[in-house]
Parts: C-alpha cells; structure tokens; sequence
C-alpha cells in the first residue's frame, strides 16, 4: 500500500522527459489553437488588431488577470480554489494607495507592506482549510465577504486619488517597448513555472492535489505545505491589487469584483483540473490571453459584447469538455 | 427631432411655469447651441462606451446614439464592462477603440479620474472624445453633456419637502454608487435643497445599493423598521428607487419614495404613488446629441465644454399629460401612455 501511494505521489518524477513534455503539449493546445484561431479570424475582421499599439493594450489588459490566475494555478492544483481573489485585489489597492496618498509612504514600502498584507490573508485563508477543516470554497467565500467589507471600512466607501505619476508608470512605463505590468506578469510567471516544475514545493504541491492521502503516507506536511501556498496565492493576489492600481490610477473599493471566476476560468482554458493534480502555468497563462484577445477583439470587430460573454463562456466549458475527451481517448 | 423639440419646450414649461422652478444653472448652453451637421461625406464609425451594458438608462442612451447614426449616416459601436464597477474594463475599452481606429468616443466615465489618461490618448491621436452623463475631472473632453445633477437633485427636494413632508419630518437616502461623479452630486444636491427647511432631518448616513435592486429592498426594509417616523426615501437613480419602493410596497408602510430615472416598472410605481416624484433626465438625448456634438467637431466647429440637457419632475398628477409622455420617450422611445 505504502509502495502504491509512493508511485502515485511521486508520478509526476516516474514519467520519461519525452512524454511529460508530450502530455504538456496536449495540455495547453486548446488554448494554443483557440487564441490562433481568434487571431486570424480578429486580424482579418480588423487589421489593425495585428498592430503593434495594440498588443501593446493587450499585453496591459491582460497582466491582472495573468498574475490571478499564476495564483489561481497553485492553488487548484492542491485541489482548492480561491474565490476571494477580486475583493483581495479591492482591498489591497485601497491599502497601497492609502499608504501612498494619506500616510505619504514611498511607493517601495508601501508596495512590500501590501504584499505583506497578502501573505497574512493568504495564512488566514490556509489556517482555515489545515487547522479548522473548513474546505477552501468556504474559506474563501468567507475572506471575500472580509476583504470586500474591509475595502470599503477603509476610506468609508469612497474612492483614492491622487497617486503620483512615478507609481503609474508601472502600468504605463515601458521596457523594450513592453508594459512594465505586462513585464511583472512575465516574471511572475516565470519564477512560478520554475517554482511548480522544479522544485520540491511544486512537486509536493502537485501531489497533494492528485492524492492527499498518498501525498501524507510518503511524509509531505501536506497541512504545512497547503499553508504555504495559500500564503503564495495571498501574495500574488495582492501583488494584482498594487497591479490594478497602478492601471487605473484610482482605488475603488468596489473594483477587482469577478476577477476570481477570471483567473479560475484562464486556469481551466489551461488545462487545470479543479479536482487537483494538474495544471501548468504557461496553460494558465495562455487561458487569460486568450480571454483578454477575446475581449479586445470583438470589440475591434465590432461584434457585440453580448455576443463576447456567450462565445466565453462556450470557450470554458468546450475546454473541459476537449479535456476529458483527450483523457478517455488515451 | 420633433420629440426631442417637444420635450425641451415641455421640460421648459414644466420646470418655469407648472412647478415653480427655475432650470438650474440657466447659464449652460443647450443642446440647441450644437450646429445641425450636414452628412459627412466620409462613413465614420464612433464608439460609445458606457459604464455598464444591461441598464435600461444606458440602453436609452445607446438608442439616442443609434437615431443619429441613422439618419447622419454614420455607424456607433456600443461598448460597455458587464459591471459598473469595472475601472479596468473600461480603461480598456477606450485604449481598444483608439487602437481600432474609431473616428470619435462618446463615453459616460466610471470614475472622473481614472478614465483621464485614456481620453489624453484618444486626443493626442486626434480622435474627439464627447463625455455624457457622468464626466471628466477636469473636463478635458470636447464637450459634455448632462443632466445638472446637483440642481435637479435640489429641485426635486423642493418639491418634496413643499409637497409631500409638509415642510417637516424625517427622510433617508439610498445612492446607487459612491465613486461615480453621478453618485455623488446627486445626494448633494438633495441635501442641499433640504437645507432651507430647518424642521427636515436626515436619517443616518446615506447607505449605498451599488446598482443592485436586492441590495436596495434589503436596506430600506432596515430602514422602515430602523426610522418609524420616516416620510420620505431618496434613491438616487432608477435602481436605488426601485429598491426602496419594493420595500414600502411589502411592508404597506405610508413612506413615499422620490426618485431618479424612469424605467417601466418605476412608472407603474409612480402611477400606483408609490413614488411620488422622479427626476427624468434625457438619456436619449444624450446620445443622440453626442453623435452630433462628435460630427460638429469633425467638421471644424468649436463646441461648448458643457452643455446640460433638461430634465423633467415626474409625478403623478402629471403623467399623464403629454410632456409626461415625452419625457418618458427619453428612456423608452416605444412608451404608449394608454399601453
């Protein structure tokens, strides 16, 4: 039995270079080909949508929703979901840019105490699934309520204004030509993948979702670790919030609402399994450009936004639907 | 055009004569001070982009919008997040129609700061940029058209207070949103036309519905209990009135709701009397004269930076009078007085 729950933990390691890398191709190729298709079918509807200007609004309009779902990507591999990302998102921005505009904090330290905010939710969120048992949709639900009531408890329900222009160029300055916040994204991405497909924390991480029980037998903390990547998944979204901030140059205690079911869906155009043990980041990632291409091109077509709502929400349940269709074929 | 002409002079009528009050701030030009426009030679497409897609008010406007579009010869894009609420959404969609290569913006801005560096953009690429409803700050769009929301606010307390409180007693205000520039000038106003009568009190703080009719039935049914001797409940657009007086209407309280806004089922409310007065502004107007503000611009002209579109005091006494039914065509073109 120990032997079992050791191969089943460990599958991940036990599989050939060659095929973890075909079954990684797999996994994100309905993201690949569906944001291939858009891109003609946009690029031929508008050729401007093939313009350098806007890739560039793209590349903006993506890097919220692409550092969620990085976040997003952790957490429903254990099996889990976090459905208090938009709030977090609310409620750190209303933070840093209180600490900007009224208590005249330097940009930097206002940004690490935001972050540091993010980690003490994220340790609340993880508290409450390892010590309390309450299941993470709960928990979470619970920590939306908290942040969204505590956004608005800030300022009373009125908005922030009046950043200065050195922190807005982290959305509108520029490196080679790129966003800054698209950049950040880049990055983030980066590390993550490196974090889930390297190293032992993401190796413990996937292994916990496809099998907690087996992941507890071959000795992973898996209570010390689920609190580990709530922490990382707190982190992030707040990094999100200082993000969003900085894009929209206001805080709203309202703003961010729905970011969640975002990320949750570019987890899942990605080919993230919400019963755990799968996901990539770069799936994860893809699934939001692939949102945000959505978005942005009809509207340079001029399809109706209505008409974008329906053909997303086809976009996410056809991506399962492939999903399970590659698995029984295999 | 004939309806819209019909209306200004009624709203005029109604606002000097009928009601005993004056425009507020007289001194910005009106909708009659744009230039007709010749049809451009060119096929121009525009954008308007609202701040969220499924109210009936922003509908109207869209409706405005696509009258002039028809008959000028020109084609609008309707763009709008799903949410209010939705900053980044918007921002977004303004950087998406300059990339897109629109000929001309017409937009009702979430947030009077936030939308600023999209619009700067928009013009620096020679794109005019109209802003309706709810504007800019400062007021960098080519124009702007919109209800004087603090005045008619103070106009429609003057009339509550004269005719339905008697001069006295409790009200409390339900707004629908605290960042909107909207949302803001509304309450204002209304306390301010409060203000004269010393035997008039606020109750509470003003409790926000965030566009959502539950949100605002649940806080007026606390506040029914909350205030026993309440005579009057504010809510500041159609959403944060209908709330409120679903709530009267279960509860069979005598508190009457005034209000802003008039979708249908806020005038079945105002002909049973639940709402005793509404604020109608002219959604459709500011659509339909945004293209034509966007078309003189096009064309060389210099256009005024603000112009205030009238609004009407719907009650229900007079609706239904033939103003009444014209005002209403603001928000439903297809309104039938007798349907």
């Amino acid at each position: 039995m120990d032997q079992q729950a050791r191969t089943a933990a460990l599958d991940v390691e036990s599989i050939p270079r060659g095929r973890m890398l075909w079954r990684f191709v797999r996994q994100i190729a309905f993201a690949l080909i569906s944001i291939a298709v858009l891109v003609v079918v946009f690029g031929v509807l508008n050729p401007r949508f093939l313009s350098g200007g806007n890739w560039f609004h793209i590349a903006q309009q993506v890097a919220v929703i692409a550092i969620l779902a990085t976040g997003q990507t952790f957490i429903i591999a254990t099996a889990g979901i976090d459905i208090s990302q938009g709030s977090v998102v609310a409620l750190s921005s209303m933070i840093c840019a209180i600490a900007i505009v009224d208590a005249h904090m330097p940009a930097a330290v206002a940004i690490v105490l935001t972050l540091a905010l993010g980690a003490v939710i994220g340790a609340i969120i993880g508290l409450s699934v390892v010590a309390l048992g309450v299941p993470p949709f709960i928990a979470t639900l619970g920590m939306l309520a908290v942040a969204l009531g505590a956004a608005l408890l800030t300022t009373n329900g009125t908005p922030v204004f009046g950043l200065p222009n050195g922190f807005q160029e982290i959305s509108q300055g520029t490196v080679m030509g790129f966003p800054n916040m698209a950049w950040i994204a880049v990055l983030l991405a980066l590390f993550s993948a490196y974090l889930l497909n390297k190293t032992r924390f993401g190796r413990y991480t996937l292994a916990i979702g496809s099998n907690a029980e087996a992941a507890r037998r071959v000795g992973i903390n898996v209570p010390r670790h689920l609190l580990l990547v709530y922490v990382f998944g707190g982190i992030v979204s707040s990094l999100a919030g200082v993000i969003y901030l900085a894009y929209t140059a206001a805080a709203q205690p309202t703003s961010g609402a729905n970011y969640e079911l975002y990320a949750i869906a570019a987890v899942v155009i990605g080919g993230g399994s919400l019963f755990g043990g799968v996901g990539t980041i770069l799936g994860s990632i893809l699934g939001a450009l692939l949102m945000t291409i959505l978005k942005n091109g009809t509207q340079l077509a001029g399809i109706s936004p209505y008409v974008e709502q329906v053909i997303l929400g086809i976009v996410v349940v056809g991506a399962v639907y492939v999903d399970n269709l590659r698995r029984r074929l295999r | 055009m004939n309806l819209r002409k019909t209306l200004l002079g009624a709203a005029a009528v109604a606002l000097l004569g009928g009601m005993g009050m004056a425009p507020a701030m007289a001194a910005a030009p009106t909708v009659h001070s744009l230039p007709v426009p010749a049809k451009p030679a060119k096929h121009y497409h525009f954008t308007l982009i609202t701040k969220s897609n499924a109210s009936p008010y922003w509908l109207a406007v869209r409706e405005g919008a696509d009258a002039a579009a028809k008959k000028f010869g020109v084609s609008v894009a309707f763009e709008a997040p799903a949410s209010g609420t939705d900053l980044a959404g918007q921002i977004g969609m303004v950087n998406n129609a300059v990339t897109g290569g629109t000929n001309g913006i017409i937009l009702a801005a979430q947030n009077p700061q936030a939308l600023l560096k999209p619009v700067k953009s928009a013009l620096a690429h020679h794109i005019p940029v109209v802003t309706v409803d709810s504007g800019l700050s400062p007021n960098i769009s080519d124009c702007f058209l919109a209800t004087s929301n603090v005045g008619a606010a103070a106009a429609l307390a003057k009339y509550t207070a004269d005719h339905l409180m008697g001069g006295k007693g409790e009200y409390a205000i339900v707004d629908f949103n605290h960042t909107a520039s909207t949302g803001i000038a509304r309450p204002k106003g209304f306390m301010l036309g409060m203000k004269s009568y010393p035997h008039i009190r606020k109750m509470g703080p003003i409790q926000y519905s965030n566009n959502d009719v539950s949100a605002g039935l649940r806080i007026a049914t606390t506040m029914l209990t909350q205030y026993p001797h309440l005579k009057v409940i504010f809510g500041a657009n159609d959403r944060a009135a209908l709330g409120p007086a679903e709530a009267v209407q279960r509860a069979h309280a005598k508190v009457k709701v005034v209000g802003f806004d008039a979708d249908l089922g806020e005038i079945a409310l105002v002909k049973s009397g639940i709402i005793q007065a509404s604020i109608l502004q002219s959604p459709y107007d500011m659509g339909y004269y945004a293209v034509v503000a966007l078309l003189d611009k096009l064309d060389g002209k210099t256009l005024p930076k603000r112009i205030n579109t009238p609004y009407f005091l719907l009650t229900p006494k007079n609706l239904g009078s033939s103003q009444a039914t014209a005002a209403i065509r603001q928000y439903a073109p297809k309104y039938n007085p007798a349907g």
